[in-house]
């Protein structure tokens, strides 16, 4: 893919103090420290952390899915108080947000549902969805016909197909294997450049968020918040193998390594 | 690719785990299976006919007559002019209460499972309710509803609606809180919500409360046949007995499980038709 600049379309989103406690017994406990974040419009960030930093509470707070006990996430400049319009969400068990009641067809066509538009109109855009994730002859089948690679292809042909300005991803590729991983890696990199998308790109996995981002946030468990927040220093046409050889790569993804290692300590 | 992947995942649909091995030997081990089913699944019941039949064979027993008797008395007194006058009237009874139980059961149930403070308030009534044996509301609903068709509809509904709701209450209350997530984020409203998630998600469960609501259906017409009726299934076999047509009797009583069997045939058959996706995603073989 060329460097082309983003297209103007795409939404930015803002965290000012978020953060998160649940209740456990009667009594708060920590879950995410306050985070204040600015993701401009088109932007590919990934956000790292070790487990228990509130990874997914963050993801959900931006979602508009909890209402965080602190501080505010704006879309687009309007504060989020629920679900918002223009925001897409994909998550890591595609077994259990693709519905086995319905085809491949209509589980991506779930997200056009409330859209007003007509059906054949609909029925041009799943098909197109379908196309751009490299699933075109599977409409009819069912989501448990197909690999777990497959699966997560229609989950992200879900979220696209309404012409998000945001995606969400929280750590969609933790449960496939490596290979197909390298592949559903590469082609969200390639809709993120096709399509006028702001990407916040959740993982645990340090190389992941290297080779796929322009920007790594990590997180640390509470009371810390973001421990480091790091630009990604490698030219915008990427590929499995020479991107992740380049120095600046292996550079970047040691010094994360010590952040998370030091994140863990606490 | 990915994508090479389908063409194996469609034929393993159409051909099972089993086509590795060569046709033909996979059509002779499916239809030894099918015959060692079909051996299984009929074998018991003829075991017991035939186990009947030889041991009342010389019964002179007043009240238990020989089987050679009573399937004998079988085809004169259930001639199609009777089957249309005493059984298909039950059987419409049978359909009708069935199915304002499962309306009224999916109804309430969804509704409950989706509040659950509305499950805590009703927890004590429901249980209360349920506990009445349902032959005794049978008076009761009379008083109400007097002696029609009505009452006997409303009987088989009371009767057989509590597996529907509180399978229905289940079934909704375990749907997927990632499920939910993902229709808040899709921006579906109430409606789609209740047909695109709640429904097909509580849809196993729903089933099998259908399942349970429908042999005590049969149960309970039969009982709402045993007041006051001019007509019906529970009525004949009441009268049989009143006026000592033993044969006739057992004659009626064999019909009844006849029926038993037909309805739950069909039912499974609208079952497999209706939660195709769910025997295919499970696996699940009955």
């Amino acid at each position: 893919m060329s460097a082309e600049p983003r297209p103007p379309t795409a939404s930015g989103l803002s965290l000012d103090g978020v953060g998160h406690d649940y209740l456990r017994d009667g009594r708060p406990v920590p879950a995410l420290a306050p985070v204040s974040l600015d993701i401009p419009a088109g932007q590919f960030a990934c956000v790292i952390g070790p487990s228990g930093s509130g990874k997914t509470t963050l993801v959900r707070a931006m979602a508009g899915l909890l209402r965080p006990s602190r501080g505010t996430v704006r879309v687009g400049g309007a504060p989020v108080t629920g679900p918002p319009t223009g925001l897409a969400m994909v998550h890591q068990e595609y077994g259990r947000s693709l519905f086995p009641w319905k085809t491949v067809r209509d589980n991506v066509d779930l997200a056009l549902l409330n859209s007003g538009r007509g059906q054949r109109d609909r029925r041009a855009a799943v098909t197109e969805a379908l196309h751009l994730v490299g699933l075109p002859d599977v409409e009819r089948a069912y989501p448990w016909q197909l690999s777990g690679g497959m699966q997560q292809r229609v989950a992200i042909a879900r979220a696209v197909v309404a012409q998000p300005r945001i995606l969400l991803m929280d750590e969609p590729f933790a449960a496939v294997d490596a290979q197909t991983r390298a592949d559903l890696e590469d082609l969200v990199r390639d809709l993120w450049h096709r399509l006028p998308l702001t990407v916040v790109f959740v993982t645990h996995d340090i190389d992941e968020s290297v080779y796929l981002g322009q920007r790594v946030v990590v997180l640390g468990r509470p009371p810390a918040g973001v421990r480091a927040d790091v630009p990604v220093p490698l030219p915008d046409r990427r590929d499995q193998v020479t991107t992740r050889a380049a120095v600046e790569f292996t550079d970047l993804r040691a010094e994360l390594y010590g952040q998370i290692a030091a994140a863990k300590l606490g | 690719m990915v994508i090479r992947e389908l063409p194996s995942a469609a034929t393993d649909l159409t051909e099972g785990p089993a086509s590795d091995a060569p046709p033909r030997t996979v059509g002779r081990r499916r239809l030894r299976r099918a015959v060692v089913g079909t051996a299984l699944f009929a074998g018991l019941p003829a075991a017991l006919f035939a186990l009947w039949w030889a041991l009342s064979a010389g019964s002179t027993s007043f009240f238990f007559p020989p089987l050679s008797r009573i399937v004998d008395t079988f085809g004169t007194t259930w001639t199609p002019t009777r089957i249309g006058q005493d059984v298909l009237p039950s059987l419409v009874r049978l359909l009708a209460g069935f199915a304002l139980a499962g309306v009224v059961g999916i109804a309430l149930g969804v509704l409950i499972g989706s509040v659950p403070r509305l499950a805590w308030a009703l927890g004590p009534t429901l249980a209360f309710l349920r506990a009445v044996p349902p032959p005794l509301l049978v008076p009761a609903i009379m008083l109400v509803l007097g002696i029609g068709d009505g009452m006997r509809i409303t009987v088989v509904a009371v009767g057989c609606v509590w597996p529907v709701l509180l399978n229905t209450v289940d079934g909704v209350r375990s749907i997927d809180p990632l499920a939910r997530d993902t229709v808040a984020g899709l921006h579906l409203s109430a409606v789609q919500r209740l047909r695109h998630l709640v429904l097909p998600a509580a849809g196993p469960r729903i089933a099998a409360g259908l399942e349970q609501a429908l042999s005590l259906a049969l149960v309970m017409v039969v009982i709402s046949e045993m007041f006051a009726a001019r007509d019906g299934l529970g009525r004949s076999i009441l009268v049989f007995s009143q006026t000592f047509a033993i044969p006739a009797m057992w004659s009626g009583i064999l019909l009844l499980g006849v029926l038993g069997i037909l309805l739950a045939f069909g039912f499974r058959a609208v079952q497999r038709w209706a939660l195709a996706w769910w025997f295919g995603a499970t696996g699940a073989v009955r």
